[in-house]
């Protein structure tokens, strides 16, 4: 059986559905062109210096001739980094990992774009570490998960820039009225490649959440789904204890998307509507490591 | 201490002591040795309240609460105690034991938030018919606030409450809670207001279980519960419930019954609201159209800002898991008039936006919901998670009603 979820909620079945008027593609293109954020690695290594001519891409299994977009290293960057300040962080960590990740600012060049949002039952834009600290009423201080993931993935890119999303948070979502479904349909449209790193937290060995936070079906369920989401915009999910360093990884990341190539192909052979699923590899030989959007929807 | 022996014996109904109530006796003498006033020759409800409660009425909450604190060193001292309380509390006043449940108690010894809803509840059964309908409404929606959620770090009120995971703990309570909701109901079958209680309180027990109830509803009749698979290993990643593993099926209908008997009841002032609730319950059903046709009428019958609020919000839900998407946004629209900053309206309707493939448009709803989030208010929190900002003030009106 794969992916029965996705057909088993009304949520989902109608939100898959394509609008009645459709006009332009909403995937992020240029013309009738479609753009892909391309990851090569060879073990841990970003693998730099490849041409187009290396790169196959399929489109609904049909080759397809691409260009290079932007060379590696080529574009500005727009970092956002999305933290979780809901109830249970531990202010301890949230001060920690608030001022580290701040931090990485500095290693952005200066044509990049750094901006950081903050989620506990609102989302919210912060310019300073002293905004990240806990809301000082309780009703602020639930979890939007869904909501923080949907802001990010409706945010717009802009043109000639590339744009990384890093959602750092423990837990899930308490408060949001969108469906956590949705959030694959914004995934398939939205032009940032998100990365989620979930910070382990000691209080959840304990009987939170009917005692099963973590291994319920339910938990389960919302942790595959999270996965499911950031894949689908080429990011990966992560999982780091309580003491782990969520900076380091978002320094990882940033380096590891200024080594990304951006794609280019119009699609050619294909039919124009409906889900249409991407598929890179490298051509040359050696062990490479080729992640990218699984796909994007066409109207 | 001369004053503890005969307060004991009288509130042990004339037997001689136990060997606990032999263990209390210190612990007692400590806490009465607070009051100014003379000690009570009887704790009926007609005598002078307990010099404890007197203090506590005259709003020495801290002071009684770190007596009982100081006291209570050891488990058996708090295990006789609360044994003591209870047999005496029963004889109190039903508001004055209630309030003092809920207030100074919970800072010194283990009396539950059932506990508390428990005598809220039973106490309320008592009260019936011979209260003023104000301070019956204080009460009765002090207990609602319970039930919806706790205090949380508003602070002061019940620093015992929330020493953990507040939350979380209530997830619990509102199991138990239920059962003592359920048994006032069944003396008062006929108070809308209690079964509005009913009913909220059973719809967030449900809410933990949202998707394994969306998934149960939307295939009832599946027997075997379904497997996600990771496509690329073929590992099995999570296991959907079946019917008969969850355990929101029942829970839902008993929900919805209390729902559609207040709606019907013809209250004006509790119908717009189980109207609001039957419709979230009908959509969680399936039956979306029902749903929207409630909150239709909730639309023509309530002036409750935060009330028309979520009905706009709900309608857009439905509207848009249908693909009804201009109405969707037309409801999302309507909802952000009256409560701007609200995101549970705002994210929404970005995504239906999109949907509209009007991606401009919608990323400049999340751009402006960004900007004025600083102080944004949702009356979804209250719906889901429980009416915080109403809690404190009820209980003020409580203690007030107590003077």
């Amino acid at each position: 059986m794969k992916r029965p979820a996705l057909a088993l909620t009304l949520v989902v079945a109608s939100l898959m559905s394509p609008p009645q008027a459709a006009q332009q593609p909403v995937f992020r293109t240029r013309a009738d062109a479609v753009l892909v954020d391309v990851s090569v690695r060879e073990g841990n290594r970003p693998v730099l210096g490849l041409l187009a001519a290396d790169f196959e891409l399929t489109d609904n299994k049909v080759g397809q001739a691409v260009r290079l977009a932007m060379r590696e290293n080529s574009a500005p960057l727009d970092v956002t980094v999305v933290i979780d300040t809901s109830e249970s962080i531990d202010p301890a960590v949230l001060a920690r990992e608030a001022a580290k990740l701040l931090d990485v600012r500095s290693l952005l060049k200066s044509e990049d774009r750094f901006r950081v949002l903050a989620f506990d039952s609102v989302v919210r834009e912060v310019t300073t570490a002293a905004e990240l600290a806990p809301a000082p009423d309780f009703e602020r201080r639930h979890t939007a998960l869904w909501q923080a993931l949907g802001a990010v993935l409706l945010q717009k890119t802009a043109p000639d820039r590339r744009r990384l999303t890093l959602v750092v948070t423990d837990g899930m979502d308490t408060i949001s009225m969108i469906p956590p479904e949705l959030l694959l349909f914004l995934a398939d449209r939205s032009d940032t490649v998100v990365d989620l790193v979930r910070v382990g937290n000691q209080k959840w060995a304990g009987a939170q959440y009917g005692g099963d936070f973590g291994t319920s079906d339910i938990d389960r369920y919302f942790s595959w789904l999270l996965r499911e989401v950031v894949e689908r915009t080429g990011g990966g999910y992560y999982g780091i204890p309580s003491t782990g360093d969520s900076a380091e990884h978002l320094r990882e990341a940033i380096q590891e998307f200024r080594s990304r190539y951006l794609l280019s192909y119009a699609p050619a052979g294909v039919s124009t509507g409906g889900w249409h699923e991407i598929k890179v590899r490298v051509k040359k030989p050696g062990r490479y490591t080729v992640v990218a959007r699984k796909g994007y929807l066409r109207h | 201490m001369a004053l503890v022996a005969p307060f004991l014996w009288q509130s042990s109904g004339g037997r001689m002591l136990s060997r606990h109530n032999r263990l209390l006796v210190p612990v007692l003498g400590v806490v009465l040795s607070l009051s100014a006033g003379p000690a009570p020759s009887s704790v009926a409800q007609t005598a002078p309240l307990p010099p404890l409660v007197q203090r506590y009425i005259n709003g020495e909450h801290g002071a009684v609460a770190a007596a009982l604190a100081n006291e209570l060193q050891s488990k058996q001292q708090t295990s006789a105690f609360r044994a003591e309380l209870q047999r005496r509390i029963r004889d109190w006043s039903a508001p004055i034991a209630a309030t003092f449940v809920l207030e100074a108690s919970a800072a010194a010894f283990p009396v539950s938030p059932r506990d508390a809803v428990e005598m809220l509840a039973l106490g309320r059964s008592r009260l019936a018919g011979n209260v003023t309908a104000s301070f019956e409404l204080d009460w009765h929606l002090a207990a609602i606030a319970l039930l919806q959620g706790p205090p949380g770090r508003h602070g002061s009120l019940r620093p015992g409450f929330d020493n953990d995971w507040p939350s979380g703990r209530l997830v619990f309570d509102r199991i138990g809670l239920l059962a003592e909701i359920r048994i006032a109901r069944d003396r008062f079958p006929h108070d809308a207001r209690l079964t509005l209680a009913f009913g909220i309180a059973n719809e967030q027990g449900l809410h933990q279980y949202s998707y394994t109830r969306a998934v149960v509803l939307a295939n009832p009749e599946r027997s075997r519960p379904t497997l996600i698979e990771d496509g690329a290993t073929g590992r099995t990643v999570a296991r959907v419930p079946t019917d008969g593993e969850a355990p929101a099926r029942e829970q839902l209908e008993t929900t919805v019954r209390a729902f559609e008997e207040v709606a019907m009841s013809g209250s004006v002032d509790l119908a717009p609201t189980a109207k609001l609730h039957l419709g979230w319950m009908e959509r969680f059903r399936g039956r979306h159209e029902v749903a929207l046709r409630l909150w239709r009428d909730v639309l023509e019958t309530s002036k409750d800002r935060s009330t028309r609020f979520l009905a706009m919000v709900f309608s857009g839900r439905a509207f848009m898991e249908t693909a009804r998407w201009d109405e969707a946004a037309e409801m999302f629209r309507a909802a952000l008039t009256l409560e701007p900053r609200a995101q549970s309206a705002a994210v929404p309707l970005a995504a239906v936006l999109l949907a509209q493939n009007r991606a401009d448009d919608a990323a400049r709803v999340i751009e402006r919901s960004l900007e004025q989030a600083a102080d944004a208010r949702d009356p979804w929190w209250a719906y889901l998670r429980g009416a915080f900002d109403e809690w404190p003030n009820r209980l003020q009106a409580l203690r007030a009603n107590l003077r």
